[in-house]
C-alpha cells in the first residue's frame, strides 16, 4: 500500500516534469498560481458565474476572498497590472481550482499554460497539436466562438445562458424572439468538420485558422458556452473515450486583458487524464 | 452500444412505449425487478434507476443518455446536454399556499420546498428575500401546519394542493419530460446520439 502510493507520487512528479521540460523548451516559465483572490476580481470577470459555487473566505484585512476557482483569473490579477507595452507573458503550472458542490469540496487538479501579449491564434493550434500528437492519446477536439452566438442575442440573462449551456432548443425558443431564436437554431443543430459545416454555416470568425482546425480533425461547435464569462473568441474543449467531461479546455480570452491592450490564450489540461494516458 | 438511464415508475413506463413506438427499440421493453436490460437488437443497455438519480448516472458518464423531467434539470444545473422535449410527464412547478394574503410581493417569506435552488431563483427575481425550508415529502403540509407561508412544487393536476385546501398563487415554469446526455459522449458518440435522437423526433 505505503510502496504504491510512494509509486503514485514518484510517476506524478515524471509527468510534471515532462510537462515542465517540455514548455520550458518552448519558452515557458514554470510559476505557482497563487491559492485565493479577491472576490470583487473574479466575479468582475466572470460575472455569471454563480456565488454558490465559489468558496469564498473572510479574512482579517476586511476583504472578502475565494480560493482559486478558475487559474487563469489568478495568474492574470497577479501579473497582467505590472506588464509594460511590450512585454510577453509566457507561463505553464500545474495546480488545482476548487469549487462548491452538493458533496462539498470539488477539486480539479490540473496542468495549463497562458499566453499574454501578442498572440497568434495559429500558433497556439499548432502548439496544441504539438501537445496532442507528442504528449497524449487520441482527443476529439470541439471548436466553439463564444462571441459569435452570444452577440446574435440582443439581451443576454442568465436563464438564456443557462439554456445555451443546455443546449436546450426547447428553453431558448420560449426565451428567445423569432428572428433571434431561427437565426442561431442552425448552429445549436448542426455540427461536424469545417470541411462538412462550411457551406451550410457562416464559419467567417474561424476561417483564418481552417488549416490547423483540418490538422486538430476538430469538430465545430459553435454552440457552446464556455463555463468562464472571458473566453471570447477561439475556445477549445477536448474529449475523450472514458472521460466523462472536457480533459481539456481553454482559448482566448482578450475580452478579459482587452484594457491593457494585449491578447490572451491559455488552456488547461485534467492532470487525472495526463497521470493515465501520458506516453512519456 | 449506448446505455441510457430510465426513471422508474410511471415516466419510465411512458418512455419505454415511446421508445418502442419511435422504432429506437424492437421490443416493448418491461423491466419487472430487472435493473439492467441489456438489448443488443437495438444496441442499447438500459439502466432503471430513480427518477432525481437520472442526473447522476448521466454526468457521471455511467449513462450516456438518460431521460429526466426539467424540474430536475433546472434544479440540479448541471453539465448536460437537453436533446429533445419528449411532451411527455407534463405538469407545472407552482407556488402554492393557503390564500393569497400569503403571497405578497415584497414581504419576507418562509418557502418549503424539494427544490431549494429553483425556489430561491425564482424569488431572487422577484427580489423578494425567503427562508428556504427544504422538504423530501410531504410538502403540501407545511402550509398547513405554520411550517411555512408557501410551497414551490410541481403539479400534474392539482388535485392534492386541493384536498389539502392549497391554491395556485403562481406559475414559476412549465415541466415536461427531456432527453438528455453526457457532455463528452455527445461528441464521443455523435452517430449513435444523432440517430436515437432523430427516431424520437420524428
Amino acid at each position: 500500500m505505503f510502496q504504491e502510493k510512494i509509486k503514485q507520487i514518484q510517476d506524478k512528479n515524471q509527468v510534471i516534469e515532462t510537462l515542465n521540460t517540455f514548455f520550458k523548451g518552448n519558452g515557458f516559465t514554470r510559476i505557482e498560481p497563487e491559492l485565493i483572490t479577491r472576490t470583487t476580481a473574479f466575479i468582475s470577470s466572470n460575472p455569471s458565474v454563480s456565488e454558490d459555487k465559489l468558496i469564498q473566505l473572510q479574512l482579517r484585512d476586511g476583504y472578502s476572498y475565494v480560493l482559486r476557482p478558475d487559474i487563469t483569473t489568478s495568474i492574470l490579477e497577479n501579473y497582467l497590472p505590472l506588464m509594460n507595452d511590450h512585454d510577453q507573458l509566457q507561463v505553464c503550472y500545474q495546480a488545482s481550482s476548487y469549487r462548491q458542490s452538493e458533496a462539498g469540496l470539488k477539486t480539479f487538479p490540473q496542468y495549463g499554460y497562458e499566453v499574454v501579449g501578442q498572440v497568434n491564434i495559429q500558433e497556439q493550434l499548432n502548439m496544441l497539436l504539438s501537445i496532442s500528437k507528442k504528449l497524449i492519446k487520441e482527443m476529439i477536439f470541439v471548436v466553439s466562438y463564444p462571441s459569435f452566438i452570444t452577440s446574435r442575442i440582443p439581451k443576454m440573462t442568465p436563464k438564456i445562458k443557462e439554456a445555451l449551456s443546455l443546449q436546450s432548443t426547447t428553453s431558448l425558443k420560449t426565451r428567445l424572439d423569432n428572428k433571434t431564436y431561427e437565426d442561431i437554431l442552425p448552429y445549436l443543430n448542426q455540427k461536424g468538420t469545417f470541411e462538412d459545416l462550411q457551406d451550410q454555416l457562416d464559419l467567417t470568425v474561424l476561417k483564418p485558422y481552417e488549416k490547423q482546425l483540418n490538422q486538430l480533425n476538430a469538430m465545430i461547435d459553435l454552440s457552446v458556452i464556455p463555463p468562464y464569462d472571458y473566453y471570447s473568441g477561439l475556445y477549445i474543449q477536448g474529449y475523450m473515450k472514458g472521460y466523462h467531461s472536457p480533459v481539456l479546455f481553454g482559448g482566448a480570452y482578450d475580452g478579459r486583458t482587452g484594457q491593457y491592450q494585449k491578447q490572451a490564450f491559455g488552456v488547461s489540461i485534467s492532470l487525472e487524464m495526463l497521470l493515465k494516458e501520458f506516453n512519456i | 452500444m449506448m446505455t441510457c438511464a430510465i426513471p422508474t415508475g410511471r415516466l419510465g413506463k411512458q418512455t419505454l412505449e415511446l421508445l418502442f413506438n419511435q422504432r429506437v427499440t424492437t421490443t416493448l421493453i418491461e423491466p419487472g425487478r430487472q435493473l439492467q436490460i441489456e438489448d443488443e437488437a437495438s444496441n442499447l443497455t438500459f439502466l432503471f434507476v430513480k427518477p432525481s438519480d437520472v442526473i447522476t448516472y448521466v454526468t457521471s458518464g455511467l449513462a450516456d443518455i438518460g431521460i429526466v423531467g426539467s424540474d430536475i434539470i433546472e434544479e440540479t444545473k448541471a453539465d448536460i446536454y437537453e436533446l429533445l422535449d419528449l411532451k411527455i410527464g407534463t405538469c407545472q412547478m407552482i407556488v402554492a399556499g393557503l390564500n393569497e394574503k400569503a403571497y405578497v410581493e415584497n414581504e419576507h417569506l418562509v418557502v418549503s420546498t424539494k427544490f431549494k435552488n429553483t425556489a430561491k431563483s425564482f424569488f431572487k427575481s422577484r427580489n423578494q428575500t425567503v427562508d428556504i425550508k427544504p422538504l423530501n415529502g410531504s410538502v403540501e403540509l407545511a402550509p398547513l401546519i405554520a411550517l411555512s407561508d408557501v410551497i414551490v412544487d410541481i403539479t400534474e393536476t392539482g388535485t392534492t394542493l386541493k384536498e389539502n385546501g392549497l391554491k395556485i398563487l403562481d406559475k414559476i415554469s412549465d415541466v415536461s419530460a427531456r432527453l438528455i446526455c453526457n457532455q463528452a459522449s455527445f461528441y464521443l458518440k455523435k452517430k449513435e446520439m444523432d440517430t436515437f435522437k432523430e427516431r424520437l423526433s420524428q
